[in-house]
């Protein structure tokens, strides 16, 4: 097994609403917070599925990274990083568009999966059943030709999203269901963008008759105030008082992404060493024809 | 018949869903969906070559309260649809995907390789280089799930599918298999039949 097709798929799937990572994967339903212009590893991002250390090849290994997929929707791209150096590049060699976007293969692109379904607008989750749902993205590019991570280097692959997913940890304060000041309130800011449905992860609360740490639905959103489900699990909610002050973040879609890789390891890992000397592209076939080869020579 | 093109599906109807969440689950002997009555082996005189792998895929997107997406289950609030299924191919004891830090992983995610293909889930993945099922080792393919609420409580059939396509070399053309591997030529039909041909015009 000296040559070995790999596969890593990272997704913000995590098991419980206050974790925002998981070692490895684990069953959950939640979409963690992934933030807008900015990238995180997806190996060890500290979001979703990450694994213990950083990726790298030791001293008999070799690998090429062959395909690079991601979810289309968010404005999700991805960036491979070899050591320090990120491969792909803005014309004028930067890593970042002038508004703050970063450069890499989109979604669009390469869809993962291959065939998913087309957002309403470039940047958009989609929401609805009836919102792109006979779409399809097809895959415009192709990794070729491929990327190498030679013997002794660490090589990372990075999610970017050009959108928000989700709301990262916020405080509010006077959360009530029965009418309450808005303009002194922080719930009825629109800047919150919750609205009816959404589901928030309150993570602590204070004041009269507050209601413990849980997931909680907006059950309305009027122009001046929320007010909350009871909780989803069995606890009651305590009714909020104007006084009380919740800490909370609402988790967003699901997004993942996916690599294709093939290990070369031992003799083939030197062998592929080989090829790159003599400017032969590194693969399966190429790998064969050169031990082929020395083979029919006699054996080196 | 020395050479025979094969395939294998597997269909988790029947099985409860929560057994199989998290766990690996052979679908050879693993007591879920249809089964076979031993572990898969090769024989002194056979050679496998697994060629392509699925399993029901799953896609990614935000809660909604729609309950159905593109025939695979979303329930209400999920940021997921259908199992969230990984495909794993283990050779004696040894599984053949890796994270990258070197620990085993799930295997091949059926978003990447799904089964059945559709317009919507056309397959990230090929197989290649090939799984190679040496002459007496046993291999298994196990599938782990992740999202219960993707499953009705007792599996329905088509919810959890896996497909395994490969090719049995036996008898004279699984030791030509051995020599090609030997030599460093990927075994599959074409080469095995050039090998053949270049023993007769060596004659």
């Amino acid at each position: 097994m000296a040559m070995r097709s790999q596969v890593y798929e990272w997704s913000n799937i995590v098991d419980t609403a206050s974790n925002t990572s998981n070692t490895r994967r684990k069953s959950g339903r939640f979409g963690a917070f992934v933030g807008a212009n900015k990238q995180y590893s997806v190996f060890t991002g500290g979001v979703g599925n990450n694994i213990t250390k950083p990726a790298n090849t030791n001293a008999t290994q070799f690998i090429v990274i062959e395909d690079l997929a991601v979810s289309p929707h968010l404005g999700a791209s991805l960036q491979v990083t070899i050591n320090t150096t990120d491969y792909f590049q803005t014309p004028d060699t930067q890593i970042t568009y002038t508004n703050g976007s970063f450069a890499g293969i989109s979604g669009l692109a390469s869809p993962y999966p291959r065939g998913a379904r087309m957002p309403a607008a470039e940047t958009a989750a989609p929401t609805s059943i009836t919102d792109g749902v006979n779409t399809s993205v097809n895959n415009s590019f192709a990794l070729y030709p491929s990327i190498y991570v030679l013997p002794g280097q660490t090589f990372d692959v990075k999610i970017a999203l050009d959108t928000a997913n989700g709301t990262e940890s916020a405080i509010t304060t006077g959360v009530d269901s029965t009418g309450a000041d808005a303009t002194s309130n922080e719930h009825a800011l629109t800047s919150h963008g919750l609205v009816a449905g959404d589901e928030i992860y309150i993570s602590s609360w204070t004041g009269t008759s507050a209601g413990s740490t849980g997931t909680y639905n907006i059950a309305t959103k009027t122009s001046g105030e929320f007010t909350l489900s009871v909780e989803q699990d069995t606890d009651a909610l305590g009714i909020a008082n104007a006084d009380n002050r919740i800490k909370f973040h609402r988790n967003g879609a699901g997004v993942a992404c996916f690599i294709k890789y093939t290990l070369y390891d031992g003799p083939d890992a030197l062998i592929a060493n080989k090829l790159l000397e003599m400017g032969v592209t590194v693969n399966p076939n190429n790998v064969d024809w050169y031990k082929r080869s020395l083979l029919e020579n006699g054996g080196v | 018949m020395a050479m025979r093109s094969q395939v294998y599906e597997w269909d988790c109807a029947g099985a409860t869903a929560t057994a199989l969440i998290g766990t690996k689950t052979s679908i050879f002997i693993g007591g879920a969906g249809n089964n076979i009555t031993k572990p898969a082996e090769t024989s002194a005189t056979q050679f496998i070559v697994i060629e392509d792998v699925g399993v029901t895929p799953s896609e990614y997107l935000s809660n909604s309260n729609i309950t159905a997406y593109r025939g695979l289950i979303l329930a209400s609030g999920n940021e997921v649809a259908g199992p969230r299924a990984y495909l794993q191919v283990t050779i004696n004891t040894t599984d053949y995907f890796l994270d990258p830090d070197g620990i085993g992983s799930d295997g091949v995610p059926g978003t990447a390789a799904p089964y059945p293909k559709s317009t919507f889930f056309q397959g990230n993945f090929n197989l290649y280089p090939d799984v190679y099922v040496l002459p007496g080792q046993t291999f298994d393919i196990g599938v782990t799930c992740y999202n219960v609420s993707g499953l009705s409580g007792t599996v329905a059939k088509g919810e959890l599918q896996a497909f395994v396509k490969y090719t049995l070399y036996d008898g004279p053309d699984a030791l030509i298999a051995n020599k090609l591997l030997e030599m460093g030529v990927s075994v599959n039909p074409g080469n095995v039949d050039w090998y053949k041909r270049s023993l007769l015009s060596g004659q």
